[in-house]
């Protein structure tokens, strides 16, 4: 993904259904220093909105999205703001 | 008719339908939006174990019915049921029990406040009588879960998303998530370079975009109820027609409901489901006729 974002690595998670796909997407988000970000690829439909649902109230940012082949590659980061 | 038959009618009316096992009734209790306290269902549990044989039946309209009630024991079980609250449902030719989905007291989809409603609707027509079995649903949400479109009459929570820049990012992730892809995004030539636009025609109503956008830029622009008649499952299904998209008040919600409930009464054939009367008489006719009324009657006041 062509990004000004610091992206540190991908999470692919097409094929895996809810809750697995939210739940690795919040572990991997989980694991990231204040500054970074992660791309995660998710199925589009119900995976995607699961997942959306699951980042928002785990209280974490969502700064970018990209619809690819069947899915959606999203940039998250930890915190609401990015430097 | 004779007496043997008008006593069924009679129990009918009161929600208790004749078994195939002779002397033996099915009781069905009502249940209004499905909600029973605690009590009443220990309650119920206990009738079931004195007066059924045991066990309780979960009808499809968020109902409990008790079966193997032995026609002896009819009115002293209602009688303790009615001790805890707990009334009877309806069979036959009226008015069943309104269901509804939580809404918005613990959903996060919902958009109305679906067990007021439901309330309402109870206390002004539940046993009413009608040309045929006549049924009655509010949805929180275009995810349906209480299927509005199934029923005579569906009352659906409905918003009209509206996109605020201020708070926008341009991370276009709601034009993925939109279930009907009713979002796009647009380059323009102002300073922003950028808007993002609902498509009104096929957006669905639904809160998706609204509970999503990491950003709040989708905001409610307007709330309230989509309205639909003539909705039935049974033998001969039809998906109910929407009467009207968004009502924003619920007065003009039960507005609507009173006249299309009327309009049943007055043209609906014996045994004739409203959906069925609405295409023998064709959709655009009744739909301006209640329409017409509604705004008629609005004038008026």
């Amino acid at each position: 993904m062509k990004s000004p974002f610091n992206i540190k690595n991908s999470v692919d998670l097409r094929g895996l259904s809810c809750p697995v796909n939210a739940v690795r997407a919040k572990d991997a988000i989980a694991a990231l220093g204040d500054e970074e970000l992660i791309e995660v690829v998710v199925d589009e439909g119900q995976a995607l909105i699961n997942v959306v649902r699951s980042i928002n109230d785990a209280g974490y940012r969502i700064f970018k999205s990209e619809p690819r082949e069947n899915s959606i590659a999203i940039i998250v980061g930890r915190r609401k703001t990015v430097s | 008719m004779s007496d043997n038959n008008r006593d069924q009618a009679a129990l009918g009316k009161v929600g208790m339908m004749r078994q195939i096992q002779p002397e033996y009734y099915v009781m069905r209790l009502k249940a209004v939006a499905g909600d029973l306290t605690a009590r009443q269902l220990a309650r119920i549990s206990s009738v079931a174990e004195q007066y059924g044989r045991g066990f309780v039946h979960l009808s499809t309209r968020q109902g409990i019915e008790i079966h193997y009630v032995h026609q002896d024991n009819l009115e002293p079980a209602r009688l303790a049921l009615a001790e805890e609250g707990i009334e009877m449902g309806a069979c036959g030719p009226r008015v069943r029990s309104i269901v509804a989905c939580p809404g918005d007291e613990t959903c996060r989809w919902g958009v109305i406040d679906t067990k007021a409603m439901a309330r309402e609707l109870d206390a002004r027509y539940f046993k009413a009588e009608t040309p045929s079995k006549f049924k009655l649903a509010v949805t929180g949400c275009a995810h349906n879960c209480t299927k509005a479109n199934e029923n005579d009459i569906g009352i659906r929570g409905a918003i009209e998303p509206k996109w605020e820049r201020s708070s926008c990012t341009d991370c276009s992730l709601c034009v993925s998530f939109c279930p009907v892809k009713a979002i796009g995004r647009r380059e323009t030539d102002d300073s922003d370079g950028f808007q993002y636009e609902v498509d009104e025609n096929s957006c669905i109503n639904c809160s998706v975009c609204t509970s999503l956008c990491p950003t709040n830029a989708w905001v409610v622009g307007r709330k309230g109820y989509t309205v639909f008649i003539g909705g039935t499952m049974g033998k001969v299904p039809r998906f109910a027609s929407v009467l009207k998209r968004i009502v924003e008040t619920e007065e003009e919600v039960f507005d609507l409901v009173d006249k299309a409930f009327t309009c049943y009464r007055e043209n609906g054939l014996k045994k004739e489901r409203f959906g069925h009367m609405i295409d023998r008489i064709g959709l655009e006719n009744i739909k301006e006729g209640l329409l017409e009324v509604t705004v008629q009657h609005k004038k008026q006041r």
